[in-house]
């Protein structure tokens, strides 16, 4: 089942720098996720675990080293490509929900369908699919207003394998529900990478969680180690 | 298209009062630059369409056309001066008898109907075809209950006369202008003998001795608060345009920088700033165009309602062009803050910087 590497890290490095000052955030990072592998990131807040995620996300570019998904070298890629490359291949799950306000579940689907550009009629048949195992049919026409913490992590999680990723990126996905329910979320997470052979990191401060992940590393001061 | 659509849908109370200030604003523009024009219009129209190249005043009238005097000996004089390419003219203002009713202002303008030219007729004969006591009056004399054919007596010396013809756009001081030939005699109304006003010249400037001759512009520009009146005229309608404008396209641009988290969401789950963009424009655009549509049509309505006696005058011309610069000005608005959206990170809208 654990074939073909997804996410390959290389001596990645990134620097902020405030003019007179640069510091580095991330030291030298090397990691490869494999397909059907669910790895957890634990570590200080300040540590770089969230500046880790985005790099993978194509949301920052690195400083230095090299990142693939799929075999493709992320960070050469124009503006147009990245846009496209998150669109297409890395699902988000952030902190809070961030639902877009004024549509409903149904909605929230739709638009990630749009934006990847994917055939409206298969769209609709994976939004069915990813909202009855989610649990989600039923609320299907509410908005996120109407929905409650755990739901709405429900929804951006379906939002997230809508575009059928290769890799879900999840920052502290259960940072606002309980542990009951962040378990539950966290359960459903892994449940889709197994079924669907995709990868997942996801960054938390959340300990009891961590029974759930094939591997855990440790974020310290820049650099990522095994536990 | 998805998007703008479902937000305007789930947020119908925001985009509704938005509407509704566009409406408001637009309506504001066009009424106030509608009246500002009509009061103007009203005020010189018959003016400025004087049918001359040049106009000839006394030499004591400094320029100024109503005060100025000119005698048979003048016209003589200015005769064999000029020429066949002259025109005698003179302002009479006095009143028509109606019965049971105010008498009406009208402005007599007394001319060489062989001479002065044809003006705009909508109805009826033109100046060159008048026979004995007929005369062509504006259209404006028709809101009195005047029409075609009808005979009319002047308050003051009972003078009758018909009306052969209507033309357009011949207003004086608010008052509705009466073609009349010399023959009716009204260039004698105050004294005695013939006194004109002016002599009306096509040609070549020159210099003549004891007149003063300057164009139509100038006379028109000479008129007691013809300036004073246009210049106020002109600035209440670009400072009303100026403020709503900034105003409508500010709206726009605070609407959209509240939605910056909205548009991080969007970037981070793939979204091109364009796609972003292009649901803003489209909620920018049928916003202010159905304000347009909205506001011209509540125009319409008022002037329906408003007595005939207002002036109010606006071209579709003023409408289009009103409604198209506040289309780019909004959308430039808007776009103001896409630009910002476009250039931060979808992470740090987010707000998910370490």
């Amino acid at each position: 089942m654990m074939g073909r590497s997804i996410l390959e890290i290389k001596h990645v490095t990134k620097d902020f720098g405030d003019g007179n000052s640069t510091i580095r955030v991330l030291k030298n990072i090397n990691l490869t996720v494999k397909q059907g592998e669910f790895i957890a990131v634990v570590g200080p807040s300040g540590s770089g675990k969230s500046t880790l995620l985005s790099v993978i996300g194509a949301l920052l570019t690195p400083t230095e080293g090299d990142i693939l998904i799929d075999q493709e070298v992320v960070h050469l890629q124009s503006k147009k490509r990245f846009n496209q490359l998150r669109a297409g291949k890395i699902g988000f799950i952030f902190q809070s929900d961030n639902l877009i306000p004024y549509l409903n579940v149904s909605g929230q689907l739709k638009l990630v369908n749009q934006i990847a550009k994917n055939n409206k009629s298969t769209g609709q048949k994976r939004a069915n699919e990813l909202l009855s195992r989610l649990d989600l049919l039923q609320r299907r026409n509410n908005y996120p207003a109407e929905l409650s913490g755990g739901e709405k992590q429900r929804v951006a999680i379906a939002r997230a394998f809508m575009n059928d990723p290769s890799i879900i990126l999840a920052d502290e996905p259960t940072a606002s529900l309980d542990s009951v329910r962040g378990r539950k979320v966290v359960e459903m997470i892994s449940q889709e990478v197994k079924s669907r052979n995709k990868a997942a990191i996801m960054v938390t401060h959340d300990e009891r969680m961590l029974d759930l992940c094939d591997k855990v590393y440790v974020m310290k001061d820049g650099c990522l180690a095994r536990e | 298209m998805f998007l703008a659509w479902n937000e305007f849908r789930r947020n119908k109370l925001r985009y509704g009062l938005l509407s509704l200030i566009m409406i408001a604003v637009l309506f504001l523009v066009f009424f106030i630059t509608a009246l500002s024009n009509g009061l103007g219009y009203a005020d010189s129209a018959a003016m400025s369409n004087l049918k001359t190249e040049y106009v000839i005043l006394s030499e004591e009238a400094e320029g100024v056309l109503i005060k100025s005097e000119l005698n048979n000996d003048d016209l003589d004089e200015l005769f064999d001066l000029l020429g066949e390419q002259y025109s005698p003219f003179a302002i009479t203002v006095s009143g028509l008898e109606k019965v049971n009713e105010r008498t009406v202002d009208v402005a007599y303008f007394t001319v060489d109907t062989e001479r002065y030219g044809d003006v705009t007729i909508t109805e009826g004969k033109n100046l060159r075809e008048l026979e004995d006591n007929e005369v062509v009056a504006d259209e404006s004399l028709k809101r009195f209950g005047y029409e075609l054919h009808d005979t009319i007596k002047d308050s003051r010396t009972d003078i009758e006369m018909t009306i052969a013809g209507f033309t357009e756009d011949h207003v004086y001081s608010h008052m509705p202008v009466i073609f009349t030939d010399a023959s009716i005699g009204f260039q004698s109304f105050y004294r005695m003998e013939d006194t004109y006003n002016a002599v009306f010249y096509q040609g070549s400037e020159m210099d003549l001795e004891h007149y003063d001759m300057q164009t139509l512009e100038d006379t028109i520009r000479t008129i007691p608060g013809y300036s004073e009146t246009q210049g106020s005229f002109m600035m209440m309608k670009s400072f009303l345009f100026i403020i709503s404008v900034f105003v409508s396209s500010v709206f726009f641009y605070v609407i959209t920088l509240q939605k910056t988290h909205q548009f991080g969401i969007l970037k981070a789950i793939g979204a091109q700033t364009w796609y972003i963009a292009k649901s803003i424009l489209l909620q920018v655009a049928f916003i202010t165009l159905l304000g347009l549509m909205l506001s011209s049509l509540a125009f319409y309505g008022i002037v329906q309602l408003m007595p005939e006696e207002m002036p109010v005058q606006l071209s579709w011309q003023l409408i289009v062009g009103t409604g198209g610069l506040f289309l780019i000005l909004n959308m430039f608005g808007a776009m103001l803050s896409i630009w910002k959206v476009a250039k931060i990170d979808a992470l740090e809208a987010i707000g998910r910087m370490e």
